[in-house]
């Protein structure tokens, strides 16, 4: 609901507002280690890392190409990820399954960062459906994954859209509170949609665990212009920024109506 | 434990009154009232003094009554208040009698000039220190956003009271948070006092007869805000004959009728106001804009009664609501509802009891309708308040306040309802519920021409009560325990004593020094993550888990006016320690969660700084110029490696200059400019990737600055000629906000550079340059 508030109140300022590219002198910061690590019940299980760089700098980020990468799980199966490009660290005969608990362990530079994650039981992606809304002036399409949300236990969903092909960058993040139990036909909005008629539109959906989910939030809050940015808390110990989530993953593609 | 509290205010009370009373046996008092003769409004702070006896002067209370006292004799009454004629009046003090003065306005602004010079230099000699009346005439005539008086946006003006920056109508008082000022409404809370998310404040000029703001040294009356208080009072209504005043401006109209319901016994006030930017809305043929609604409106009322010379009731209210909406798919509305029944009951001649019976509300509700999905959000935060206040005019050196109140806190955070065809379920997160109660007196004492102090002490409380479940948690936000509490059974109550003290001396007639301290506990807190405050922020009162807020502040004044009484000048500095403050763990989830509490961290605070403060009160020009030089820092476990921090409030300095200028009879010109260092705000130092997606990385809290903010509006404002024998005036003005068009920050963002993908840039968005706007004012 913050995110229709702080929409609303873009459209009112919008009204009298104007906007401009400026110059801040930022700090320099150290580099630091980023790790996203993914373990999925449909692709095999990825690691990344690489490096922070400084805010004026170019988006190439330094990728690690020195450390040791294991997943294992808690029947004491331990898979070694090798590094197929640098700073990507695989594994293709890791699958995930779900219910199953994971343990990152990542040695680089004399530290060593672990972390651990659950993946959820999938819930199935039913159906794309697709309606427009009128919002701010404008007719927007939306996207409608619709699913049947399991009652007894809490769910926690994440849904990336493609259009065309490309990833849309807005975060779709969500939990149960309001659905639990019930079908779920929650749209993805996109208040700057580019979506036309005749576009493909493809859906993946997450089920993600709780630690995952206030993570993935925290990102969400960066989007939305919080007060007070923080980087979202990382599963991951030992102070690394990133995250290691096992989660299910599945895909549904729909094209926009005439 | 508890009751000692009481009982020891209440032996120290009867202590104090006893002492008092014996030593006034053989002295006459004379009680009553000050009027505008014109209108029947009760004058508040008008001054009575005795011409045989200098040094000795009482003024008015809040309802207009005054009680003085004096050995017998004859004496010459002087009453005097501002823009009004002096009145000089023989009297033979030889038994106690009641004198009601009705006083004539000045018909224009040039006598004002002359005669308000002779006015006595109250700011220097009253033992109150950070205290500002906004004078409405001078209010009315300063330049404006699109020509809408604000009062809220005046007192932004004042030294130590800064602005929260365009498009907002919060205000920060000497480093306080903007949740930190009680804002009260015929002495009703208002929670939320902005229209538009914050581009108007709630208070329509048109139907307020006085504004006082306490940004320091409060009285023991008020309590249950650390920063400030606005104390701000409706206009009674005019109970000799009818009057329409009303005004028409760029966005919005007013409209005011005031008049007797019985002559001189009693008066009404109705004063509305509605924006109509939503019309202009309407007229677009595209569906996709015309189906937008936009706008707020306003309505105050009052009424008032005497039964007799002894009984006087007065029942007041106020509704305002936004309405916002975009086709069927999104609706909200919001505002507050207040109302205030009092009754003024004259005790004794020198006893003045007013008992309020108070109600405020604030909600709001969202209505979000997508496909078949339809639900409503809503709201709301609810008051009922009993109060009951007594002024006891001992004599003339010795004034005591004491009274009480009880105010019962109802808090419902959120509840989903959903329509039947919908997917989703309805949801409920349980009410709050609050008793807040205080004792209070304060004592104001002369002990000689020179020194004046007023010390009081405020005995407050606040119980949690049930019905509800209440939790506890871990130091990491975990849920360790729940307390299913029944209802009206407490499961926190924090009782604190808040001491008051101020003391001013006089150097010689025209200067002099002041000192305070005070103690202020606040027991509601204002959870808001958005960069600009949201209608749906939330209200929380104590619980198990939060703890009251506590200020402490002292602060040491030297004031000093011209001989001739033209120029005021003074300089405040301040020290404020702050406890229990509230802040967010990172990642909080605010809004609509039922275990919020665990989201909350709490910490420490300081703020100081120095205030300048020079002003022309009469004359062709007058006008001000205020300077402050403050820091304001907070300190939170966990945040920027437990050191203190900058407050986002923290503008280092701040600069207003306001001029108003009468050329002749009919025009006037106003100016003002504002200058201030950016808040401190958090920017990124670098960036990474993840998710395929660039995202900053974050190293300190409020480690950077925004931009600095300046500003600078004009107005001019044309009469129609004059004419005492015409009821009928109108007025023109003519403003523009930000002449110069400053391009001051609204937010920074920071976003993938959109020429340059590779990039990464801050983008600025910044509101209202060089915005004109016309208002035409009439009265009759």
């Amino acid at each position: 609901m913050r995110v229709v508030v702080y929409i609303a109140l873009l459209f009112l300022t919008g009204l009298f507002s104007c906007k401009k590219i400026i110059n801040i002198d930022l700090k320099n910061v150290a580099p630091q280690l980023v790790i996203e690590g993914t373990v999925t019940n449909s692709s095999p299980a990825k690691v990344l890392l690489s490096k922070t760089v400084n805010f004026s700098a170019d988006n190439v980020f330094p990728p690690v190409t020195d450390a040791t990468v294991t997943i294992s799980d808690l029947y004491g199966n331990v898979y070694p990820l090798l590094q197929t490009s640098p700073g990507t660290y695989t594994n293709n005969n890791l699958i995930g399954t779900p219910g199953a608990t994971y343990r990152l362990q990542v040695v680089q530079g004399g530290n060593t960062y672990t972390a651990s994650s659950t993946m959820p039981q999938q819930v199935n992606l039913d159906a794309l459906l697709t309606d427009n809304i009128v919002f701010a002036g404008k007719i927007i399409p939306i996207i409608q994954p619709q699913y049947t949300d399991p009652a007894n236990v809490a769910n926690y969903y994440w849904f990336i859209e493609y259009i065309n092909g490309i990833e849309n960058k807005r975060i779709f993040v969500w939990d149960d509170n309001l659905t639990n139990g019930g079908v779920s036909t929650r749209p993805l909005i996109e208040p700057d949609s580019t979506i036309n008629a005749g576009d493909t539109i493809m859906v993946e959906m997450r089920c993600i665990d709780k630690p995952i989910y206030q993570y993935v939030r925290g990102l969400q809050d960066l989007q939305n212009n919080a007060a007070t940015p923080a980087n979202p808390i990382s599963n991951i110990s030992g102070g690394v920024l990133g995250y290691f989530s096992a989660h299910t993953r599945q895909r549904k593609s729909v094209i926009i109506p005439q | 434990m508890q009751k000692t509290g009481f009982e020891r205010i209440f032996l120290w009370l009867l202590f104090v009154v006893a002492a008092f009373t014996a030593q006034a046996q053989n002295k006459f008092t004379l009680n009553g009232v000050v009027r505008d003769k014109t209108s029947g409004e009760l004058l508040i702070g008008a001054v009575i003094q005795l011409k045989e006896i200098p040094g000795i002067g009482v003024t008015t209370n809040a309802y207009g009554f005054y009680s003085i006292t004096v050995k017998p004799g004859t004496y010459t009454v002087m009453v005097s208040y501002a823009g009004y004629v002096t009145i000089n009046e023989k009297i033979n003090f030889n038994s106690n009698r009641e004198q009601n003065f009705n006083m004539v306005p000045l018909t224009n602004t040039l006598q004002e000039v002359v005669v308000s010079s002779k006015k006595k230099n109250e700011n220097v000699a009253k033992p109150l220190m950070g205290v500002d009346k906004l004078n409405m005439r001078e209010v009315n005539q300063l330049p404006v956003l699109l020509g809408e008086r604000d009062v809220l946006k005046s007192i932004q003006l004042l030294p130590g009271i800064k602005s929260a920056g365009d498009g907002n109508s919060g205000f920060f008082v000497r480093g306080g948070g903007a949740d930190q000022n009680l804002i009260l409404l015929d002495e009703a809370p208002v929670y939320n006092a902005s229209h538009l998310l914050g581009f108007f404040s709630t208070f329509n000029s048109d139907a307020i007869k006085d504004v006082t703001v306490y940004k320091g040294g409060m009285p023991a009356q008020y309590g249950g805000r650390l920063s400030s208080v606005v104390d701000i009072k409706m206009k009674d209504g005019n109970d000799k004959e009818y009057h329409v005043d009303g005004g028409v401006g760029l966005i919005a109209s007013r409209l005011t009728v005031e008049g007797p319901i019985v002559k001189n016994k009693g008066s009404f006030i109705i004063s509305g106001r509605r924006t109509y930017a939503d019309l202009f809305l309407k007229l677009s043929p595209d569906s996709a804009i015309n189906t937008n609604t936009l706008y707020f409106y306003d309505l105050n009322l009052k009424a008032n009664y005497t039964l007799n010379n002894k009984n006087h009731l007065y029942l007041s209210g106020y509704f305002g609501r936004d309405v916002l909406g975009f086709g069927e798919t999104f609706g909200s509305d919001w505002g507050n509802a207040t109302g205030t029944f009092r009754w003024n009951h004259i005790v004794s001649n020198k006893l003045f009891s007013n008992t309020s019976l108070i109600f405020s509300n604030y909600n709001y509700v969202i209505r979000i309708k997508s496909g078949t999905d339809q639900f409503k959000i809503t709201s709301k935060i609810q008051d009922w308040n009993l109060k009951q206040d007594f002024d006891y005019f001992i004599n003339n050196n010795n004034k005591i306040k004491f009274g009480g109140n009880i105010i019962h806190h109802t808090v419902s955070p959120g509840a989903i309802t959903a329509s039947a065809t919908s997917n989703l379920k309805s949801a409920t997160i349980q009410n709050r519920y609050s008793y807040e109660s205080a004792l209070y007196v304060s004592h104001e004492l002369s002990f000689n021409d020179k020194l004046n102090i007023v010390y009081g002490l405020r005995l407050s409380n606040l119980s949690a009560v049930g019905p509800g479940n209440y939790y506890q948690y871990d130091s990491n936000g975990n849920t360790i325990d729940t307390l299913h509490v029944p209802k009206g059974k407490a499961v926190a109550s924090y009782w604190n004593l808040e001491p008051r003290f101020s003391a001013s001396y006089l150097l010689n007639t025209y200067a002099s020094l002041k000192f305070s301290y005070n103690r202020n506990v606040q027991n509601l807190h204002l959870l808001s993550n958005s960069t600009v405050g949201a209608p749906t922020d939330l209200w929380l009162p104590s619980t198990n888990n939060v703890k009251p807020e506590i200020a402490d502040q002292v602060a040491i004044g030297y004031y000093k006016n011209s001989k001739n009484q033209v120029y005021e000048f003074s300089v405040e500095t301040y020290y404020k320690w702050l406890q229990n403050q509230i802040d967010y763990r990172n990642g909080a989830d605010l809004q609509a969660n039922d275990n919020v509490e665990s989201e909350l961290i709490y910490g420490i605070g300081r703020a100081y700084g120095i205030e300048f403060f020079a002003k022309k009160k009469v004359g062709k020009l007058t006008g001000w110029i205020g300077y402050t030089l403050s820091r304001t820092e907070r300190k939170f476990p966990g945040i920027n490696n437990n050191q203190y921090f900058p407050a986002r409030q923290d503008q280092t300095h701040a600069i207003t200059v306001v001029g108003i200028y009468q050329v002749n009879q009919r025009w006037s010109l106003s100016a003002n400019w504002v200058y201030n260092t950016g808040n401190a705000v958090t920017y990124p130092s670098g960036k990474y990737r993840v998710n395929d997606q660039t995202v900053f990385l974050y190293t300190e809290r409020n480690g950077y600055r925004m931009p600095a903010y300046h500003r600078l509006d004009i107005a001019a404002t044309v009469q129609n000629k004059h004419n005492p024998y015409r009821k009928y005036q109108s007025s023109l003005t003519f403003g523009v906000y930000n002449v110069y068009g400053r391009e001051n920050p609204y937010f920074i963002t920071f976003i993938d550079d959109p020429n340059n993908p590779n990039k990464t840039v801050a983008q600025q968005t910044s509101l209202f340059r060089f915005i004109p706007s016309i208002t035409w004012n009439f009265k009759f």
